[in-house]
């Protein structure tokens, strides 16, 4: 584990019947994590397994060095999280969550939170059955980030935002991280969000982590081959991380651009975006 | 320490315990913050109409002290209600990511119980307060009745709620509503047997006695219910 790491999952399993969660990751601190995979990957029962909510039958998920589930609650002083809805009964008013939070938090910001409120036009005295998703969410991020947490934990938090919106939650989510003692761990399915943000990604399918890389490396470094099976045949395994066949040929995902170009010099490359990787990741045969 | 290197989360463990009682308070106002939302017009409604009902109906005292106790048991099932609007708001799963642990959401619910039956109980006496002030006070004798009757009513309703709160926690508030209505017709279910059983009553001695004891036995049952609840909480693996 580097001395710098904010989060970290070793080895993290979970058994649903047929479903196996294998997880392993690195979140440095001062960093955005994208955290994605299709729908029923594994994304939201490993964000339950970090705060504990269910209990994980292996491994060890260390947070600023120390085992979260022996740290406790005082860890979780440190953790912010968003679920995908917002986790308040819809009766009550923004007034009366800064109250309940207050009480709950001992490091509460009630002054941070107004700022987020005025910031972002959230409405005092309205309940938030009136709100719409977009101001839900915002009031479930400004509620994370008013006890001045170390980590903030987004489980699929910019879903159902509309651009403007997502474009102002992710300038607060990289002014968050610019001291570089805070992280982030976002998960998400729009992964143009992802390439705007994150300085890491961790691809999640089928419950497997299958990959947890620099972003840059993703974006520079790996790329598509387009071209005939049987030029693509030529392609060293180790090299190919997916593949998909379509009508007019097949693509396949590599780790190494420039060595895969001087293999295939016939085959198209192109560098792929998180999207295109995700999908060969997770839907190619390797 | 180098730049940007991980802090420790915690060097010590003074100010747990204010950190704890501080966190408690949060938990229980938001339970009072429900019932203010959505119960409190509907509590004053019912006093009002039934203090108008009393006395425009000049009823027995008797039957002043049994809408007064059922003012005490409308209190008794707030809990059952908040847990409801808990689980509509996946609250739980919210709340144990906040510094919360799993012992004192159950224990902030038990203090909520205990703390709504007490409402209860003053809103009971406030009642026959204003009864008796527009019928005339009653003698020193139908003041201890009063007061013995509202007391053990509450004590009942405490019993209720030690029974009702591990059921909700087991099988959820939905599923639990059904075991609140076999709570509430246990009694007379009961009352029913030893009727048709010519089951012996106790004597007035032995009811004395009990009635001494009933407080402690109340606290016992409240207790054993908080273990069980924990229990059956900290097996949860929360949605």
């Amino acid at each position: 584990m580097k001395t710098d790491s904010c989060l970290s999952l070793c080895g993290v399993r979970k058994r649903y019947g047929d479903f196996e969660l294998d997880v392993s990751f690195e979140l440095p601190a001062g960093c955005i994590m994208g955290f994605i995979g299709e729908n029923g990957a594994g994304k939201t029962t490993t964000f339950k397994l970090i705060l504990d909510l269910i209990r994980r039958e292996a491994g060890e998920i260390l947070f600023l060095g120390r085992d979260i589930r022996e740290s406790g609650r005082l860890a979780r002083e440190e953790i912010g999280v968003v679920f995908d809805e917002c986790s308040f009964y819809e009766s009550l008013s923004t007034y009366d969550i800064g109250r309940v939070l207050a009480g709950i938090h001992p490091r509460w910001d009630q002054q941070l939170f107004e700022g987020y409120l005025t910031r972002w036009g959230i409405p005092r005295k309205k309940p938030v059955k009136s709100f719409s998703r977009g101001m839900k969410m915002k009031l479930s991020i400004a509620a994370a980030l008013s006890h001045h947490p170390r980590l903030l934990l987004l489980d699929e938090a910019t879903s159902g935002l509309d651009p403007i919106m997502r474009s102002e939650v992710l300038d607060t989510l990289q002014e968050f991280v610019q001291d570089e003692e805070h992280a982030v761990l976002l998960s998400s399915h729009i992964t143009s969000d992802l390439d705007r943000i994150a300085d890491y990604v961790t691809f999640l399918h089928a419950g497997k982590a299958i990959l947890s890389e620099n972003k840059d490396t993703l974006l520079f470094t790996y790329g598509i081959l387009k071209g005939s099976e049987q030029q693509l045949a030529r392609l060293p395994g180790e090299l190919v991380l997916g593949r998909r066949w379509g009508a007019y040929g097949c693509e396949a995902l590599v780790c190494d651009i420039s060595r895969a170009q001087r293999l295939c010099p016939e085959a198209a490359a192109d560098r792929p975006n998180l999207e295109e990787i995700m999908i060969l990741l997770s839907g190619g045969q390797e | 320490m180098a730049k940007g290197a991980a802090q420790p989360v915690y060097i010590s463990l003074p100010g747990t315990r204010q950190r704890t009682e501080e966190s408690m308070k949060g938990l229980i106002l938001k339970e009072f913050i429900y019932v203010y939302h959505l119960y409190l017009k509907v509590i004053l409604i019912m006093f009002g109409f039934y203090l108008f009902l009393a006395i425009a109906a000049s009823g027995e005292r008797m039957d002043n002290y049994t809408i007064a106790s059922a003012l005490t048991a409308l209190f008794a099932v707030l809990p059952l209600a908040t847990f409801s609007l808990d689980k509509a708001s996946h609250w739980d799963r919210y709340a144990l990511s906040c510094p919360l642990d799993r012992r004192m959401l159950v224990l902030s619910k038990y203090i909520f119980s205990f703390l709504s039956i007490l409402m209860g109980t003053v809103f009971a006496l406030v009642y026959m307060a204003i009864i008796s002030l527009v019928q005339g006070m009653p003698s020193a004798q139908e003041l201890s009745e009063i007061g013995r009757f509202i007391f053990y009513f509450s004590l009942a309703a405490l019993l209720f709620s030690s029974c009702m709160l591990p059921c909700i926690y087991r099988f959820g508030p939905d599923k639990a509503r059904l075991f609140t209505f076999l709570l509430i017709g246990l009694p007379f279910v009961i009352g029913i047997a030893v009727k048709k059983l010519h089951i012996a009553l106790p004597s007035g001695e032995q009811m004395e006695t009990l009635a001494v004891f009933a407080p402690f036995l109340v606290l016992l049952a409240i207790y054993l219910s908080y273990r069980l609840s924990l229990h059956i909480f900290y097996q949860q693996e929360i949605d």
